[in-house]
């Protein structure tokens, strides 16, 4: 018989035992709650919150009547969670995006096999269109993102201007990277409490700073100028078989770059594709020994130190010993006497080394370097070359006659433009200029600062040049009647050197330029052309200067500059005997 | 009551002897349960609400979904534990066979492959359609009302003297219960089987010995689980330090710790819990209890740890004032079951216990658990009213709740209240 124990006293134990084990239940909430609250509610935070980055919307770049060149589009980025995609359907998520976004279907597989990764792009700058359309299809693992492009409304227009920018949204070439700060803005940033499949949560705290969208920055450029410049280049690249050239245009008294245009050109869209020499931009980046183009500096050195005026005379030779070499006019004739307005039309080497003679090393230099030579100009383009402009210590002996005419120096084209600008201004120098300057979000313009100015040679100078460069154009013996535009009076000269070739270590091909300013009497527009090793035809008078014509009158047109209507005065070429 | 009256401050003594007079009245135990059982069910509706709101907007497109499926399941449990609590207790020791034996039949039903619906691991659900049902939980129930009415009927016979009589055939039928529901993987349950059982040797007075051995007995089978399925062993020795196991056996129980501990004292605000955005898995049922300490802090965690303290002193309290040997047995087995598997709920999310997977009774979601509860609680009351001078007590009532509420709004027989207002003419 087994003794059975009272019923209320094992009652009583039970209830014990539980308001026991409860209340080690309560001292422990408390400890989690009470003591330890802080932790948990620290690790929930971290856990939940998460900090997003609000890029900024690119400013856009704009020509100088406010017309979009680049700007930031919406976009959307396309990516996959591969381990959301079951291995039997990789094949036809793949399929799908593929037609969804016209791009390869296999890169897509690849991507959807890298099942240790949770975001893999499948495609950047999609429409936002095009993306919405293929997410409310809710394929289980494609997702998209809102992102900014770049779009450039006129295509290839001076795509090498304004420079290509990378994935991140960073400009790394041209206007891109020189204004980047301007234009990039400043990112906003937000933090967000999230659920675990990444809802937000209501009513959570949120911290959001806006994101500043950047400044849209205003180029002097011209969008028609350009365009023209563009077309005329690249047809006679494409006609010459010329290796690239480049075309220059500029407000003769504001420095305003209106046109900068290189070919070949650069596809923004596609900029990772393009040759590196592509990116830079050429008329700024590339150096060229100048040629005869350089003989106005010679000629201002001449007639402001050494006292020489138009007419004065020159027994010129086709041929003259300089130091150790003998140097010779381009095509062999009997003695002539010129003047020395002869001396430039005619584009005599020897007469103008013989005018050079009389100035000497230190006086070419120093002129050389007032005009701009061997430094950058004030353009802060990103890859922009100073040029090469030897000390007159180290020139040899012959170097002082080959500089004259342009040999043994090199430049960019920007610099022999400043040049021409410099002689068409009267004398005085202006920095060219690239940006006119800044539109806020007010839509308010912000002019850049007015560029820097000094004169480089007297104005006397200044205008005998300007008169005796009408004589290359207008003269029946000047080597560039192929720039005469009707009814304008064109100052301007050719310009045909021997090129240095980098790749084969010597003088091979030519370098042809057209260097000019028009209304000669009052002149608003220069206009500059190079061509680098052309290989139909060669002379600058031959394939430079059609192209000077052809954009020069269109700039005049589009600028509505109106012809002088004065006549040329006579220049004589030939000096009495 | 007397002293509040005088107008004095009461003493601590007078206040003491007046909860004692309070705690000494008849109807008592009837109006603690009643108040318990409300305020847990009412707690438990809104919890759910707000821990389905986001699983249910992702599933049925409506926060509302879970929610509307477990107010259904009280406004069936509510009558249903009225109706309880009306029953003679004859028909409670009726239908004990019926109970237990459905329920075995729907154990057995779960275990045919395509009909038990397996999730988790676990196999615990039928499918009928719009709701599941778990099987389990009834046979919680069956169990209670079996094993009470067995153990009674032997000793009013005077058997129990007998080692025989004590355990057989209650430890037979309850280790089948047991087995079944263990097939099914589901070791709470296993759990809260074996309480009941235990509770009623406990109560029914069965030697200290008997437990060593049962107790032994069970570590022993307890033993052999974890070698067949080692997944048991993880679960048992994960809580320890589920932080080293947070990202995977660790996580349920790491991420409820979290939100239960970044309540604080008074908690984020009802609604406002983080962990509900699917960080927690099952938030609105096993895990209920770590929303309310996100949502309503220190404060609401301590209220439903007394609440169930309070049911289960409740329940004791009864067993221990009823004079019939089947009701004490049963009230006691009740209570244990409902305490029970509260202690390891909570213990279980507060991370003393190891997670077996079981609701918090009449907080969390799931109506195949609310019923059999409600349905318990409303046996409880009525055996409150059998009480000695609880019947005394209820005649002398003045009349009920529902006809007072109609008196008041002036639908009733009573006189309308203005006239004892006066009217303003």
């Amino acid at each position: 018989m087994l003794r059975l124990g009272s019923s209320h006293r094992r009652i009583n134990a039970g209830m014990l035992a539980m308001a026991f084990v409860l209340s080690l239940f309560a001292g422990r909430l408390v400890q989690l709650q009470g003591l330890d609250s802080k932790v948990y509610a620290d690790r929930a935070e971290r856990q939940r919150n998460t900090e997003a980055v609000v890029p900024a919307r690119r400013g856009t770049i704009s020509d100088a009547g406010g017309n979009v060149l680049a700007m930031t589009a919406d976009a959307r980025t396309i990516f996959v969670d591969p381990t959301m995609v079951s291995a039997d359907k990789r094949q036809a998520v793949a399929a799908l995006l593929s037609r969804a976004l016209n791009i390869p279907p296999g890169p897509i597989l690849e991507k959807l096999g890298r099942t240790e990764s949770q975001y893999q792009v499948v495609a950047r700058n999609v429409e936002p269109g095009v993306a919405s359309a293929l997410i409310s299809r809710k394929i289980r693992g494609v997702g998209s993102e809102p992102t900014y492009r770049r779009v450039y409304p006129d295509g290839k227009l001076a795509a090498d201007l304004i420079g290509y920018v990378g994935q991140d949204g960073t400009g790394l070439g041209g206007i891109e990277a020189a204004w980047n700060s301007t234009l990039r803005g400043q990112d906003g940033r937000q933090s967000v409490e999230q659920g675990q499949k990444g809802h937000r949560i209501p009513m959570t705290r949120s911290s959001q700073q806006a994101a500043v969208p950047g400044t849209e920055v205003r180029l002097t450029v011209d969008r028609d100028i350009q365009w023209e410049a563009q077309r005329a280049i690249s047809e006679q690249v494409a006609k010459t078989q010329a290796r690239s050239g480049t075309v220059i245009v500029m407000d003769v008294r504001t420095g305003h770059v209106l046109a900068l245009a290189n070919a070949p050109g650069l596809d923004l869209e596609h900029w990772e594709k393009a040759p590196a020499e592509s990116l830079s931009n050429r008329a700024l980046a590339e150096v060229f020994e100048p040629g005869s183009t350089n003989k106005v500096i010679t000629a201002a050195a001449a007639m402001e130190t050494a006292g020489v005026r138009p007419e004065t005379t020159f027994v010129v030779p086709d041929r003259y010993k300089c130091a150790d070499r003998v140097l010779r006019d381009s095509h062999p004739h009997p003695v002539q006497h010129l003047t020395f307005a002869g001396v430039l039309a005619t584009s005599s080497n020897v007469g103008t080394l013989q005018a050079a003679e009389r100035v000497g090393k230190q006086g070419l230099y120093d002129f050389m370097r007032k005009f701009g030579f061997g430094r950058k100009t004030g353009l802060g383009f990103p890859g922009e070359a100073a040029g090469l402009l030897p000390k007159p210590e180290t020139w040899s002996g012959s170097q002082v006659c080959t500089v004259a005419f342009g040999q043994g120096v090199s430049v960019t084209a920007m610099q022999m433009a400043s040049v021409y600008q410099t002689i068409a201004n009267r004398g005085v120098r202006v920095e060219p200029q690239l940006v006119a300057g800044t539109v806020d979000g007010r839509k308010r313009f912000t002019p850049a600062p007015a560029a820097e100015r000094h004169r480089v040679i007297s104005e006397r100078t200044a205008r005998e040049i300007a008169r005796m460069l009408e004589g290359v154009t207008d003269s029946s013996e000047g080597t560039g009647a192929a720039a005469r535009i009707p009814g304008y009076r064109i100052a301007g000269k050719t310009g045909t050197a021997q090129r240095y070739d980098s790749d084969r270590g010597g003088y091979h091909g030519y370098t042809a330029s057209f260097a000019g300013f028009t209304p000669a009497d009052d002149p608003r527009l220069v206009t500059l052309v190079v061509l680098q090793d052309p290989k139909k035809g060669y002379y600058g008078g031959d394939v430079a200067a059609p192209v000077f014509r052809d954009v020069t009158s269109f700039a005049l047109k589009t600028r509505k500059i109106p012809p002088t209507g004065t006549a040329a005065p006579p220049l004589r070429i030939h000096a009495a005997r | 009551m007397s002293a509040v009256a005088r107008g004095g401050r009461p003493g601590w003594r007078e206040q003491v002897a007046t909860l004692r007079e309070l705690m000494n009245r008849p109807l008592t135990s009837y109006y603690l349960i009643v108040g318990c059982s409300a305020l847990l069910l009412g707690l438990g509706l809104m919890m759910v609400l707000s821990a389905s709101s986001i699983p249910s907007m992702e599933r049925a497109q409506s926060p509302f979904a879970m929610f509307t499926k477990q107010a259904f399941s009280a406004a069936l449990g509510v009558p249903l534990m009225w109706i309880c609590s009306r029953l003679p207790v004859r028909v409670f020791r009726m239908v004990a066979y019926p109970v237990i034996a459905l329920a075995i039949f729907a154990l057995v039903l779960v275990l045919i492959p395509g009909v038990g619906t397996t999730a988790l691991g676990a196999t615990r659900w039928i499918d009928l359609g719009p709701i599941y049902v778990q099987p389990s939980e009834p046979a919680k129930l069956g169990l209670v009302l079996w094993g009470a009415d067995l153990l009674a009927r032997k000793k009013q016979l005077g058997l129990l003297g007998e080692w025989r009589h004590l355990l057989i055939p209650l430890m037979p039928g309850a280790g089948l219960l047991a087995v079944l529901v263990m097939l099914g993987r589901d070791l709470g349950t296993t759990l809260v089987l074996m309480l009941i059982f235990l509770s009623l040797l406990w109560v029914v007075g069965a030697p200290i010995r008997i437990f060593a051995g049962i107790l032994g007995v069970l570590a022993l089978a307890a033993a052999t689980m974890i070698v067949v399925e080692p997944y048991r062993m993880d679960r048992l020795t994960g809580f320890w330090d589920p932080w080293a196991v947070a990202t995977d056996e660790g996580y349920q129980l790491v991420q409820g710790l979290t939100a239960l501990g970044s309540g604080g004292w008074f908690g984020t605000g009802l609604g406002a819990s983080r962990a509900k955005w699917n960080y927690l898995p099952h938030a609105e049922s096993d895990f209920i209890f770590s929303i309310i300490g996100e949502e309503l802090g220190l404060m609401g965690t301590l209220i439903v740890v007394g609440l169930f303290g309070l049911l289960g002193y409740t329940g004791l309290r009864v067993a221990k004032r009823v004079n019939d040997p089947f009701m004490r047995l049963a009230a006691a087995a009740a209570t244990a079951w409902i305490a029970g598997q509260a202690i390891v709920n909570i213990g279980a999310v507060i991370g003393v216990f190891p997670v077996t997977g079981i609701p918090l009774p009449l907080v969390s979601y799931g109506g195949s658990a609310l019923l059999p509860t409600l349905a318990a609680l409303g046996m409880l009351l009525s055996f409150a009213k059998r009480e000695p001078g609880a019947q005394e007590a209820l005649a002398a009532r003045a009349p009920g709740p529902v006809l007072r509420a109609l008196s008041w709004l002036g639908l009733g027989k009573q006189k309308p209240s203005n006239q004892r207002t006066g009217s303003p003419k």
